[in-house]
């Protein structure tokens, strides 16, 4: 017998005893009249039986379903009087349809509720509203004709309508040919049993709906932006630099100030910082001999140094302090990199984080000079930026001397200023003991990201918006 | 870095020469500055270089571009007359603000531009080089009105009263720090003092109360003043004179005529201004090595003439001689910078170093990296969030005496080093209803937290799986694999956690050692965060797992 799908989907459901069409339509998610069209295809095929009986139904009118929603007028006004305890006749049309005043007031006086004194409505007490609950029960369907005398006095909130309702069952032929169903037609399910009886020989496969839309598969995946910076030490590998091991995120004053030859230009005391993050405390992180070095530089470049300000603990707030510290055991020729995040004191807005990542490096190598300088710094921003053009222009760094701008022409936003390089000041190398060149570069990252990534909030580089990134 | 505006029609009368915008932009960026906008005649400049306070002006952005330009090389010549003025430090000042100098410029003709010049380097240099006025303060007053000697003191804050500058009535000092607008905004400068600093004439007349206002007669100038009185206060000799000698060095590029004051303290007597040259005697060699360009003496003598610098060169020894307001020359490296400057950056024909290095990551790098790949593959999504989260959402997972504050935060969604992941998603989950469920994150990132008196920073892996129902394996399986996959062993031990629920979550244990832990979140916490999603977490340090490597 050719059955069609929508007859054998149909037909796998039913069995001996009855079952009404909206239940068969709710379980096979199918719309009522495709349901009923089909028992009707069956019932022509002698497969099914179909009974056929009317019922009543209370139903909820468009009225009865804003009721429901924002409560019945009597409600309202209940609830009105509760808050202002009495209220004019008068007032009332600003808070309900006209049609509505009548009952509200007619209902409530009747509950004994309120009472009206010349035109001046006032609260007597609060009285329960079955009537309420009702239309919620209507909503839910199942109630009794009785139970709804007084709600069908009132105009238009519900309605009875009669409905035919149809019951079907399998007749002998029909459980005969649904027990066949299994073997015969078509292959539904790609299972193991496919396999186990060959089925594949005997009966071809049903046919899928492919365009039915579905939701893309749950994918773990990384974070875009830490992917950028995966992307650019990959980029630094190839081009021999080798990451720097020393981060901290905690580091003392002398890490990141005096170590690079910055001046100590305010006494400890004064703890006026305005553009780091200090923690309470002391941080000796350095080694003794090479403060004593740092500390004689000082002296003799700008005669002043105080003994507690390099102790106290901030969090890093550039990745050059890293740089320093690697100084300690560098190999030579060397090149080094690191990416880290570093911590401003800053106001938090759309264009500044107090968190941030830099890229920093440095090259270590007898006789560098400016030109190499330029020349590493130019291979950087090529491989890193993918910029078409590089422009150098002087700068001022504490630390570096000569020092350099480096500004690339983007190929979309055109120039842009990208980093900062220089050649690290003889009196910052001189206690570490190194006295050949060193090259210290340095270029803006969160900038680049941003770009590659389409972002306009520096806030975005970090994970905010969880939906987003699960998109 | 200071912004300055300065008059296009100002700047190349002062030059001498006209000058295109365009051809000013390129220049200034030669002179470590940048053109931020031109609005008509205004051009707004960022100086970039914040050591030299020399450069914030248009007389000294002048001063640099007539060098570049070879209007004028060489130092620049001042002449300072020796003047009939004294200015006498009562000791008492020594505790408040102990050091003072003064200068005194005659037949200036300031007019529009000069005037708005002066009172804009005066600001740039009070804001930036002299902190705010703590460590460096500039008056500038009419010297027609002062009968030396002046004193400098320290008086009683009710003993004075004088007008301040644009107001209309007499006030104490006291009455000043209350009472005017910068005395409000600079009050904070005198807080604990119970003597302030005041300059005063013979005949008793205010002049000033540094470093907060000036007096409204004698301390008032215009763009017609001819002579002027400076006098520059501060808590640092060397800083208070670089101060003076920027600002005496823009009145004198304006035809004024310098005249010394001598300042008598208590035990010394000096003399001010000091414009004066300083001699540099380095390796000439070094200096070559640096350029790594073949130039001749003579080209490397010129091109420092053209940074209004003298040199001269003796075999390996190149001595270099600089006005004094160039206090940033310290050694070959300065003397090179200045040689490059000149020769000009583009020109430069740069060179990529043949050396053969070997790149690569550290072991921690590279084990993080294989992690995060695991966890991906387990449909993990990855977070990145900030390291400093709210004290109150850390406090509520681990003890805050384990916590690390900031002394000085911006905001109290991020006043703490986070001890753990956990707080920095919760943090940011707090601010995402309505996430698609199930759902799985993962982070690995650095924490810290405080032991007795060390900070110990730990590098961890966090991972939480959320959905509408979870139980505790949902998390176990993704640690078992992730062993699995690194090649580890790790045990379980039933620990209750201050932020899991009791007697559904553990310690973490690799070779007995604790690396970790994992836990159903309670809901009491989520829910103080108004979260209300059940979560399984874990979170193993990273720094252990390397070091039981």
């Amino acid at each position: 017998m050719e059955l069609s799908g929508l007859e054998i989907k149909v037909l796998k459901c039913l069995d001996t005893t009855e079952k009404s069409v909206d239940d068969i339509a709710n379980k096979l998610g199918l719309e009522y009249f495709q349901v009923l069209r089909t028992v009707g295809f069956l019932k022509l095929k002698g497969l099914v039986d179909i009974r056929e009986e009317e019922v009543t139904r209370i139903k909820l009118t468009e009225l009865g379903k804003k009721y429901l929603e924002i409560g019945l007028p009597e409600k309202r006004l209940l609830e009105l009087l509760d808050q202002k305890k009495e209220i004019n006749v008068r007032d009332l049309q600003q808070y309900f349809d006209k049609s509505e005043i009548q009952t509200a007031i007619g209902v409530l006086k009747k509950k004994g509720a309120i009472k009206i004194e010349n035109g001046v409505i006032k609260l007597l007490k609060k009285v329960p509203l079955p009537e309420q609950e009702l239309l919620e029960k209507i909503a839910r369907g199942g109630v009794e004709l009785g139970e709804v005398k007084d709600l069908l006095k009132r105009k238009k909130i519900i309605e009875i309508v009669k409905q035919k309702r149809f019951f079907v069952k399998l007749t002998e032929k029909g459980l005969e040919i649904k027990k066949q169903l299994r073997d015969e037609n078509v292959i539904v399910k790609y299972d193991k049993r496919v396999f186990n009886e060959r089925l594949w020989e005997k009966y071809p496969f049903k046919e899928y709906e492919i365009n039915i839309p579905v939701n893309p598969a749950r994918a773990g995946k990384k974070h875009p932006y830490l992917r950028f910076l995966d992307d650019i030490r990959r980029e630094l590998i190839s081009m021999g630099f080798q990451e720097m091991e020393d981060y901290s995120m905690i580091i003392s004053h002398f890490w990141n100030f005096e170590a690079l030859f910055v001046p100590q230009d305010h006494p400890s005391g004064e703890m006026s910082f305005t553009d780091i993050f200090v923690l309470e405390g002391e941080l000796k992180d350095f080694d003794e001999k090479l403060y004593e070095g740092v500390k004689r530089q000082h002296m003799r470049v700008f005669g002043k140094w105080d003994e507690k300000l390099p102790r106290i603990p901030m969090l890093i707030s550039h990745v050059t302090a890293i740089s320093a510290r690697t100084l300690q055991k560098v190999k030579i020729p060397g090149r080094y990199f690191l990416i880290e995040k570093v911590f401003r004191h800053d106001t938090i807005d759309k264009t500044h984080f107090i968190e941030f990542s830099q890229l920093e490096g440095i090259v270590l190598d007898e006789g560098l000079s400016f030109r190499d300088l330029l020349g590493i710094l130019k291979e950087l921003i090529t491989n890193i930026v993918g910029a078409e053009d590089v422009k150098f222009y002087p700068a001022y760094f504490p630390f570096t001397e000569p020092s350099v701008e480096a500004y690339a022409k983007h190929p979309k936003l055109g120039w842009i200023e990208v980093g900062g390089a220089g050649i690290f000041r003889e009196e910052l190398l001189e206690p570490f003991g190194i006295n050949i060149p060193v090259i210290a570069w340095g270029l803006g990252i969160d900038r680049l990201a941003m770009i590659s990534l389409g972002i306009d909030d520096i806030r975005d580089l970090h994970s905010r918006n969880l939906y987003k990134l699960m998109k | 870095m200071p912004t300055i505006e300065v008059s296009h029609k100002d700047l190349t009368r002062l030059l001498g020469k006209e000058i295109t915008i365009e051809d000013l932009e390129n220049l200034i960026l030669h002179i470590k500055g940048e053109v931020d906008e031109v609005l008509g005649d205004i051009i707004k400049i960022e100086v970039k270089d914040t050591n030299r306070p020399d450069l914030w002006s248009v007389e000294g952005i002048v001063r640099e571009l007539k060098g570049i330009l070879g209007i004028e090389t060489g130092l620049p010549s001042y002449h300072i007359n020796k003047g009939d003025y004294t200015l006498i430090v009562d000791p008492n000042v020594q505790e408040i603000r102990p050091y003072v100098a003064a200068a005194v410029v005659k037949n200036i003709k300031l007019g529009k531009h000069g005037f708005s010049s002066l009172i804009q380097l005066q600001e740039k240099i009070m804001s930036t080089f002299g902190r705010k006025r703590r460590k460096v303060a500039i008056g500038t007053h009419n010297l027609d009105l002062i009968k030396f000697p002046v004193y400098y003191k320290a008086v009683d804050p009710d003993s004075v009263k004088f007008t301040p500058l644009y107001e209309s009535s007499e006030m104490t000092l006291r009455e000043v720090l209350d009472k005017t607008e910068t005395g409000r905004k600079y009050k904070h400068l005198l807080e604990g003092m119970d003597k302030y600093p005041l300059l005063i004439d013979s005949k008793g007349e205010v002049i000033s109360f540094p470093p907060i206002i000036n007096s409204n007669t004698i301390g008032k100038i215009s763009e017609n003043t001819r002579n002027i009185f400076i006098d520059v206060t501060g808590t640092d000799l060397e800083s208070v004179s670089i101060a003076l000698n920027s600002i005496v060095l823009a009145l004198a590029d304006r035809g004024g005529e310098v005249y010394s004051v001598t300042i008598e303290y208590s035990n010394d007597v000096i003399e001010t201004p000091v414009i004066e040259e300083r001699k540099l005697s380095t390796s000439y060699n070094k200096i070559k090595r640096i350029i790594g360009m073949d130039l001749k003496d003579s080209c490397i003598v010129d091109l420092l003439k053209k940074r209004r610098l003298s040199a001269e060169i003796k075999d390996n020894e190149i001595t270099i001689k600089y006005l004094n307001y160039r206090n940033d020359i310290i050694s070959a490296q300065d003397v090179a910078e200045e040689v490059l400057i000149a020769y000009g950056y583009n020109k430069i024909q740069p060179k990529t170093p043949s050396i053969y290095t070997k790149g690569g990551l550290t072991k921690r790098r590279l084990l993080i990296d294989r992690i995060r790949e695991i966890m991906v593959g387990m449909r993990a999504i990855e977070l990145y969030t900030p390291v400093l989260v709210s004290k109150d959402v850390a406090g509520s997972l681990y003890d805050k005496k384990y916590l690390i504050e900031l002394l000085n935060p911006v905001s109290t969604q991020h006043n703490v080093v986070r001890p753990t992941l956990l707080a920095s998603f919760l943090q940011i989950l707090a601010n995402n209803k309505g996430i698609p469920l199930p759902a799985e994150f993962f982070e690995v990132g650095i924490t810290a937290i405080k032991r007795n008196l060390r900070r110990i920073e730990e590098w961890k892996l966090f991972y939480t799986y959320l959905d509408s129902e979870v139980s505790f394996n949902l998390a176990k399986e993704k640690l078992e694999r992730l062993f699995v996959e690194i090649h580890k062993k790790y045990s379980l031990q039933k620990t209750d956690i201050k932020f899991g629920i009791p007697g559904r979550s553990g310690r973490i244990l690799i070779d007995g050692v604790d690396a970790g832990w994992i836990a159903e979140i309670h809901p009491a916490i989520l829910d103080k965060l108004d979260i209300d999603l059940p979560m399984v977490c874990f979170e193993i340090s990273i720094s252990t797992l390397l070091k039981l490597s």
